[in-house]
């Protein structure tokens, strides 16, 4: 088992073997002497230690040789320093668990982000009356308050130490992301939102409980952080439906020009693929932390989900636009 | 970034210093700092008059220029030589809606109490008392609560970094100790309703119950202050509900190894005063400015809300009976 880690699965003898009368000489220190074991038996056995052969085969072809006598055998000799082991415990490419990560979250979708009334409404919305001003404004300052707190979830990976590939990549992607809560507020700005306004404002639950998400998994988790990137800057877009939908039903360009332009920005940086790119350049995941990220997936997409889930509740209902700290 | 007279938009000079006007110079000084400069005759009562701007203090540059046209070209290099031997502050500080640590913390209770008094009731508690919650229900909220609990003591963590006094690092460290090993505690509580050991460590939180963790465990890192002023919502004594709790268990023939350790736990939490941690913790504060008030209460009545949100989401969640009620997804 190679969870066990006194075990050496492909062990490699590093010292020289050899015969002398009755006992064994392991290089210049190490004299072994055979004593539940034929000589021969244990001469062969440590011949095998090669580092290419299996510890299961060198017992298999060995009848004499007990199981215990050579887990004893590898573990005496891993003490004394004269045993090194090339196995590797199971692992795969980041390329290709990302595909994996990828499906679940499409999976998840299916059942809830693509069911989300938000989206829904924006995706058959035509004529004004289908897509109310201030549901489209609602999403915006909820997208502001995301935008705004970007920094909470992104500065804890730009120092990313163990891959300086991935780190090069995310503070490109930061760079590139720096300020965009700056356009989102032109967009406010048209429908009579200040800076100031946006100050006192309090976002819904939903939001702060995305951007809280993001930043604690970005601080404890980033390989779970990286995952998530490819679905949050719209993997695979080549437009946004909610910009569409703005466009279709005839909102003032003032409005939804800064949206479009954010848009384009990620769009045409090819953000949508950074999960892919990050992953691409971690060499080796290994199962146990596969399973793991496997296992967060739902919870991600749910957490996605009901951030629009928020969108449609506040902002279709008959409530202040603004929550705000004054108001507490 | 620029230069520094820019930064200062109403200067003033700064506490201590002293001026000497004569016909022909000026001489302005503070400790061992001297600095004087020349001007013609004529320029004096110029002079005299942005003298006595700078000690007074409360108008802005250009307004300062308006009012000595006759030097008005020289008003900015001037600023800029007293202001690199470090002789002005900003006139007009920061100090609106400055507090300190223990009045912010009285402000934050009253808005917790007014953010929970806009919810009319626990809709757990409420489901318990009205005899609707589900054996489900009951041990779907132990799963959710003991996420929390596991997830405890690698949140608070973090904030020992920040405790920069004896007496704060005192309070943290007693306060992340007593949260220790409770996981354990809680664990076998789940294990006397059948959930194994392997589905505890494989339970995926609810939405609201991660959101909790998460922003405990991101403010103990990003915003201490906000750590601090929350603490106190998870650890509030909750008597009417840990009976209400314990009745309808009672009644669903769940056994008593499993709601007693609930009981135990919540009754730790009452020894130990948990829920005047953030008032102590608080109290250790200096003053705190207004955008740093605005941030802490911001993030109390968020926390609020996500806890009510977790009630609902544990009633939707764990409804319907299920072979297995963790919330597993790692053969997904």
């Amino acid at each position: 088992m190679t969870e066990d880690t006194y075990t050496a699965s492909r062990p490699r003898l590093i010292a020289e073997v050899r015969v002398n009368e009755a006992t064994l000489m392991l290089g210049d220190r190490h004299t072994l002497v055979a004593r539940d074991l034929p000589q021969t038996v244990l001469e062969r056995t440590l011949r095998r230690m090669d580092g290419a052969t299996t510890l299961d085969r060198i017992v298999l072809d060995e009848p004499a040789l007990p199981r215990e006598a050579a887990d004893e055998l590898v573990a005496s000799l891993d003490a004394l320093g004269l045993i090194d082991d090339s196995a590797l415990p199971a692992f795969r490419s980041g390329s290709e668990v990302i595909l994996e990560l990828e499906e679940l979250i499409e999976a998840r979708c299916e059942t809830t982000i693509y069911r989300n009334p938000f989206w829904r409404t924006c995706l058959a919305a035509n004529a004004p009356d289908e897509l109310p001003q201030r549901l489209a404004t609602g999403m915006v300052i909820e997208n502001w308050h995301f935008l705004f707190r970007e920094s909470y979830f992104d500065a804890p990976v730009l120092s990313y130490v163990p891959n300086t590939a991935v780190r090069l990549l995310l503070n490109e992607f930061f760079a590139e992301e720096y300020g965009h809560d700056e356009i989102l507020l032109r967009s406010l700005a048209h429908v009579g939102l200040t800076y100031e306004d946006m100050q006192d404002a309090i976002p819904l639950p939903e939001t702060m409980a995305l951007c809280n998400a993001l930043a604690y998994w970005a601080h404890n988790d980033p390989l779970f952080f990286f995952a998530t990137l490819g679905l949050l800057e719209g993997q695979g877009m080549k437009e946004d439906s909610f910009i569409e939908a703005c466009t279709r039903v005839g909102m003032d360009e003032a409005f939804v020009g800064p949206l479009r332009t954010h848009a384009n920005i990620n769009i045409s940086a090819c953000h949508g693929n950074l999960s892919r790119l990050i992953y691409q350049k971690i060499p080796a995941i290994t199962e146990a932390e596969a399973r793991r990220l496997k296992a967060q997936i739902p919870l991600f997409v749910d957490l996605y989900d009901a951030f629009y889930s928020g969108v449609w509740r506040h902002y279709t209902a008959d409530a202040p636009l603004l929550r705000r700290v004054s108001e507490l | 970034m620029d230069a520094t007279i820019a930064g200062l938009s109403h200067p003033k000079f700064r506490p201590g210093v002293t001026t000497d006007v004569g016909p022909n110079s000026v001489t302005v000084r503070v400790g061992e700092t001297k600095c004087a400069f020349a001007f013609e005759t004529a320029e004096a009562p110029a002079v005299a008059r942005l003298i006595d701007q700078l000690t007074t203090g409360g108008g802005t540059i250009d307004t300062m220029i308006a009012t000595v046209p006759e030097i008005a070209e020289k008003v900015p290099p001037l600023l800029q030589a007293l202001d690199a031997v470090r002789l002005l502050v900003d006139a007009r500080p920061h100090t609106a809606g400055m507090v300190s640590g223990a009045q912010l913390y009285r402000e934050v209770r009253r808005i917790a109490e007014r953010v929970t008094r806009r919810v009319a009731r626990s809709a757990f508690q409420t489901a318990l008392v009205e005899r609707h919650a589900t054996r489900e229900h009951l041990i779907g909220y132990a799963l959710e609560y003991f996420y929390i609990v596991k997830a405890a003591p690698g949140l608070i963590a973090p904030a020992l970094a920040t405790a920069f006094t004896r007496r704060e690092r005192n309070l943290l460290q007693e306060f992340l100790k007593s949260e220790l090993g409770h996981d354990a505690f809680l664990g076998r509580a789940l294990e006397a309703v059948g959930i194994t050991s392997a589905e505890l460590e494989a339970h995926q939180p609810l939405p609201a119950t991660f959101a909790l963790c998460a922003a405990l465990g991101v403010y103990a890192r990003q915003h201490p202050l906000s750590f601090k002023a929350v603490l106190f919502l998870f650890e509030m004594a909750q008597a009417a509900f840990i009976d209400a709790f314990d009745a309808r268990c009672r009644e669903l023939d769940l056994p008593a190894a499993f709601y007693l350790p609930l009981r135990d736990h919540a009754d730790l939490n009452a020894d130990y005063d948990h829920a005047d941690i953030s008032r102590e913790l608080l109290a250790l504060e200096g003053v705190i400015d207004r955008e740093a008030v605005v941030v802490v209460k911001r993030h109390v009545a968020l926390m609020i809300e996500t806890m009510i949100q977790q009630e609902e989401q544990i009633l939707a969640a764990y409804a319907e009976p299920r072979a297995t009620i963790a919330r597993i997804f790692e053969n997904a």
